[in-house]
């Protein structure tokens, strides 16, 4: 058998692809042991953390004032492009942002992962609450369940319907009231 | 209806709070009041601020409220008693946000992810699936037992019309038969008579036992020697037979009987002299595991030279008919010509009870 030099081999692995496929193997793994709720509950709080997180580099490039609906487009379109997705802007109004995309930044490890789209629901809600004040996220089509695209719908104004899809997120201000 | 709601949720078995996401409680249920309590009897508030109960730091904690009030999302969070009784004790929390009409600010609505009632809640869910399955396979066995009976009926409601479109069919060749005048065409109605009552036999113990698809063969020879006997025989001849009590397909047992019915019509035709006494002798029998055996044996002249028309035409329905049962029919002379068909059952026989 001819000897080959393992590090002159043609194998198709680098950072990247090693990261997805850990994420991929990790998601599995909580969707297979502890079910899909529980598991989208982790990657629930993993992605409000991730969401704060970018919303804070943005903030500390752009400045600390609100952006509106269509700034906040743009900004999803561009952080999404940043991480390998291939995002764009469908329509944009006071009321709605609409978002298509044609490339997951997990690529094909995305397939049957449902709960990794949790982490573009709670990145894109957290920031668009943070800035708009509230945001209702629905996943309508995505490529991990085989639709071929993501559509993506970010209602900013609360209408108070509980059956409506898509999971909310609200506008924390550091000086808590309520109650 | 919000007071039956607060009734509801105050009696539920789940610890529930209701907190701000600096740490006060602004709601604890009953159950809450008793897990988080300080005070070991379960009389405490339950209204201490999660700052004082838990090991997490104030900021730490302020951002994990923080976190859990911003979004509806179910999310998951754990920590260790700092102090009262539960102190050291780490829990596991799960909690989302509630933004109440007319708040400006989310909070967070936090339970007890009590692990063992999650377990329990599995097996519930687990069982009540299984039962509807059960509901389910059964109202499907319920249905194809309908089905069955009800295609059960047709089918022998079928055999019935058949019997009695063959007896009709019988009757018609008979009157046909007797309305000619030539002796050829007689002989002929008449065998095609017999034939079509050989067959019309098989249906009627159908019909008369409601069976759908097997006869015991015991009395179906019985039936076909009586009818021959009756309708074929001079006298002086007489059939006997000797039956194991076994059970037949029909698609088997029909050309049997027209077999027996061909080869018992030959004897009678051509192995005794006018007026001779004799004996025609039918066995049916298990031959080996698989096969069965039929023996027509006579104590006549032996084989016949095939005579023109009739005896030939004869031969070659008994050939067909072994054919058709899949098995060889032979002949020897014995004191008497004797045929032997061995043949395998398309359907195994099965022993009558």
């Amino acid at each position: 058998m001819a000897q080959v030099n393992a590090a002159e081999a043609e194998i198709d692995l680098d950072a990247d692809l090693f990261m997805r496929q850990m994420l991929r193997e990790l998601t599995g793994m909580l969707q297979d042991i502890v079910g899909m709720e529980e598991a989208e509950g982790y990657i629930n709080s993993v992605g409000t953390a991730i969401g704060t997180w970018i919303e804070r580099k943005y903030r500390e490039e752009m400045g600390p004032v609100n952006l509106d609906p269509a700034q906040v487009a743009a900004l999803f379109v561009d952080l999404k492009d940043r991480i390998g997705g291939g995002f764009y802007v469908i329509s944009t109004d006071d009321d709605r942002i609409v978002l298509g995309n044609r490339r997951c930044p997990f690529g094909d490890k995305a397939a049957g992962r449902d709960s990794l789209c949790m982490m573009t629901s709670n990145v894109f809600g957290r920031i668009a609450a943070d800035h708009l004040g509230y945001a209702r996220v629905a996943l309508e089509q995505t490529i991990a369940r085989g639709d071929g695209h993501c559509r993506v719908v970010v209602d900013l104004k609360r209408d108070g319907d509980q059956d409506a899809d898509g999971k909310e997120y609200y506008r924390v201000e550091d000086a808590v009231g309520g109650g | 209806m919000a007071t039956e709601v607060n009734d509801l949720l105050d009696s539920h078995p789940t610890p529930s709070l209701l907190v701000r996401a600096d740490g006060r409680v602004l709601y604890a249920n009953q159950a809450a009041e008793k897990f988080f309590a300080h005070d070991e009897d379960g009389a405490g508030t339950g209204r201490t601020p999660l700052t004082d109960l838990t090991d997490l730091g104030g900021s730490e904690l302020a951002a994990r409220l923080r976190q859990t009030a911003g979004a509806s999302n179910w999310q998951p969070f754990a920590f260790q008693f700092a102090a009262g009784p539960r102190q050291g004790t780490r829990v596991m929390l799960k909690g989302r946000g509630i933004l109440r009409n007319g708040d400006s600010q989310p909070n967070a609505f936090i339970v007890y992810d009590d692990p063992g009632r999650a377990r329990m809640s599995a097996h519930t869910g687990l069982i009540r699936d299984l039962n509807r399955e059960i509901a389910r396979q059964r109202e499907l066995r319920e249905a194809l037992d309908r089905s069955l009976a009800n295609e059960k009926a047709l089918h022998r409601e079928l055999i019935h019309r058949v019997k009695n479109n063959l007896s009709l069919l019988s009757a018609l060749i008979r009157n046909r038969s007797s309305e000619t005048e030539s002796e050829e065409a007689r002989a002929v109605l008449k065998d095609i008579s017999f034939r079509t009552q050989s067959i019309a036999l098989v249906h009627n113990m159908l019909d008369r036992t409601e069976e759908i698809e097997v006869v015991n063969v015991d009395e179906l020879i019985g039936e076909l020697c009586d009818l021959m006997q009756e309708a074929l025989c001079p006298p002086g001849i007489r059939i006997t037979h000797d039956t194991a009590n076994l059970r037949l397909h029909v698609s088997d047992a029909t050309p049997v009987c027209l077999l027996i019915n061909e080869l018992v019509t030959n004897s009678i035709k051509h192995a005794f002299e006018d007026g001779a006494e004799g004996e025609i002798r039918l066995a049916f029998r298990q031959n080996g595991v698989d096969k069965l055996e039929l023996n027509v044996r006579d104590n006549g002249r032996g084989m016949s030279l095939p005579e023109e028309g009739a005896s030939h035409h004869g031969s070659r329905i008994t050939q067909a008919l072994a054919t058709q049962l899949g098995g060889r029919l032979e002949h020897t002379y014995d004191h008497g010509t004797v045929w032997t068909l061995i043949f395998e059952p398309e359907v195994p026989a099965q022993a009558a009870e």
